[in-house]
């Protein structure tokens, strides 16, 4: 899926970049997603991929300009794009482990309020995804397998309503069987209209998911493909090393 | 599942023979002090105003995950507030102290909006120089707190024609306060508002990225620590008749956060089994003499050191173990 001439992406950025003090981590970036679209990010660990997401959500000092769906909003900060819709689920998992799994998935309905019916029709939705968190309501966070954490910050994220998700790595250490379980339902997700943004390491799991891929190296977008164009991992390892 | 049953998250209380003895012990302590009086009667009130300056620092230390060590200028505010509004103008204490929370709610506000900008270190400096600040002002500002000679004279609390005078009413009073301030304490960690706050301790990039205005919460959780810290500045001025500077001086940060400790930080009912027995324990080693701050010093070592979550986390802790010896 590409942004045709005239449409407006779901996000956008450009000139993106970051640096750790002295150190250039993202070297200016830009790319973007389309409404309802799967995109993912592949490189070498190092790439800049974990920066580039930070920078994008503002979790980190950046330069360069980010814009959602046609707004600029490379002047909020992250709690005003969270409130915006876009929703990130960070590499670790970002789960407050002494809180149940109930605790979590509220925390994720922050921005809503207090509208009850709305809150109960959120999690509806999760638990349907993910039945396994509904057993676990009452369970602390911590005490869950990594499997089940991760289901609960998808979980938790999708609590919020995203317009646009963005995970970082959700597979890390993860079996293979679960985390293919994982990716398939943001696939599900993808496909009910919601756009993605993945950094995945996996790198043939996230290809049969994705409409598009940016390949990362040395802080740089080294390609943007169309997952159709990848024949082969050859195609992919002339980037990460160029 | 119910609509009530998937929104509702409040924190269970589990009964066990840990809680239950502990209770039991603590509800026999208080009965033995009412019926023989004396000293051990003035010890608890101030254990009991300890624990409502513990349930504000809790809020901020305890849930909120952040470094607070100027809490004390707060309780100076509530304390030099109600003596010099009683003293000096013949205010009814009730409508001092509750004027005082305001005031210290307002100054905590003004100081907190930019100095909780700071994080970790660099904020701990920060309101350790608050703390300092606010000590030298009630030392060196002799024409509003009268300096080292402090306030005396300030009467005891009460609302129009009714005083307590009583000392064993004064305690039955400080206990309903602590536990009202108690009851808030718990109902605010419960709701979304406190969620927030625990949030925050557990990540603030985490808890910004689910939408949390991290230096809002911050700040009212800052809010609140003073507002409990006056009320305790105030009840300590209404319940011994005097405040001098070294009341409200490092000695109490010192004291309130070894109680918060060794109650269990960002506990519910931490806050004030810390400041019970860390009242108490000097009380206990007494009679040693010479060696009483050491014996006291001990015992706080090895609790923090066998039980590094407080004493409130040990019912949770005999829980596991009993569980472990099961399985």
């Amino acid at each position: 899926m590409t942004v045709a001439a005239g449409d407006t992406p779901l996000i956008a950025v450009s000139d993106l970049a970051a640096s750790y003090g002295h150190v250039a981590a993202l070297k200016p970036t830009s790319l973007y997603v389309a409404p309802g679209e799967f995109v993912t990010i592949l490189g070498p660990n190092g790439a800049g991929k974990t920066t580039l997401l930070r920078a994008m959500t503002r979790l980190i000092a950046s330069s360069g300009r980010i814009s959602f769906n046609g707004r600029d909003v490379t002047g909020l900060r992250t709690h005003d794009l969270a409130k915006l819709g876009i929703i990130m689920v960070q590499e670790g998992r970002g789960l407050f482990g002494e809180m149940t799994v109930q605790e979590n998935l509220s925390l994720g309905a922050y921005s809503l309020g207090g509208s009850s019916a709305e809150l109960e029709r959120r999690y509806a939705k999760v638990f349907e995804l993910f039945p396994r968190l509904r057993e676990r309501a009452g369970q602390i966070a911590a005490s869950m397998s990594g499997g089940e954490q991760q289901m609960l910050a998808v979980g938790r994220a999708l609590m919020a309503d995203p317009k646009l998700l963005i995970l970082d790595e959700p597979s890390l250490g993860l079996a293979p069987r679960v985390a293919s379980e994982i990716l398939s339902t943001l696939g599900e997700l993808n496909k009910a209209g919601l756009g993605i943004l993945l950094v995945e390491q996996k790198a043939p799991l996230a290809l049969k998911l994705a409409q598009r891929v940016y390949v990362l190296s040395s802080g740089y977008v080294r390609a943007e493909l169309q997952t159709h164009e990848i024949k082969s991992h050859h195609d992919l390892a002339r980037y990460y090393f160029h | 599942m119910t609509s009530h049953a998937i929104t509702s998250t409040k924190a269970g209380f589990k009964l066990d023979s840990v809680t239950v003895g502990s209770v039991l012990a603590v509800l026999l302590l208080f009965c033995a002090v009412f019926i023989y009086g004396g000293y051990l009667v003035t010890v608890l009130q101030l254990a009991m105003i300890y624990g409502i300056f513990c349930l504000g620092l809790n809020f901020f230390m305890g849930y909120t995950g952040q470094a607070s060590f100027g809490q004390n200028a707060f309780a100076a505010i509530g304390g030099y507030g109600t003596a010099i509004l009683c003293v000096q103008y013949e205010w009814e204490p009730a409508l001092a102290l509750m004027v005082s929370m305001v005031v210290a709610g307002v100054a905590a506000l003004v100081v907190g909006y930019p100095t909780l900008r700071l994080r970790g270190h660099y904020l701990a400096m920060a309101t350790f120089a608050l703390g300092l600040i606010t000590y030298d002002i009630s030392v060196q500002w002799t024409s509003l707190t009268q300096g080292y000679m402090g306030y005396a004279g300030i009467p005891p609390l009460g609302i129009g024609p009714f005083t307590v005078e009583d000392e064993r009413l004064k305690l039955v009073c400080l206990i309903v306060l602590l536990l009202i301030g108690l009851w808030i304490s718990q109902r605010l960690r419960d709701s979304r508002f406190g969620r927030a706050l625990r949030a925050i301790s557990g990540s603030e990039n985490g808890a910004a990225a689910l939408g949390i205005r991290i230096s809002r919460y911050k700040l009212a959780a800052f809010v609140i620590a003073a507002v409990y810290a006056s009320a305790a500045g105030s009840l300590f001025a209404h319940t011994v008749g005097f405040i001098s500077p070294e009341v409200f001086g490092l000695q109490m940060v010192v004291v309130t956060f070894t109680m918060l400790y060794v109650g269990g930080v960002g506990t519910v009912y931490g806050p004030v089994i810390g400041a019970i027995v860390a009242s108490l324990l000097p009380e206990v080693f007494r009679s040693t003499g010479r060696f009483q701050d050491i014996a006291y010093a001990a015992v706080l070592l090895l609790m923090l050191i066998f039980v590094p979550k407080g004493l409130s986390a040990l019912a949770g802790l005999v829980r596991s173990r009993r569980a472990k010896q099961e399985g």
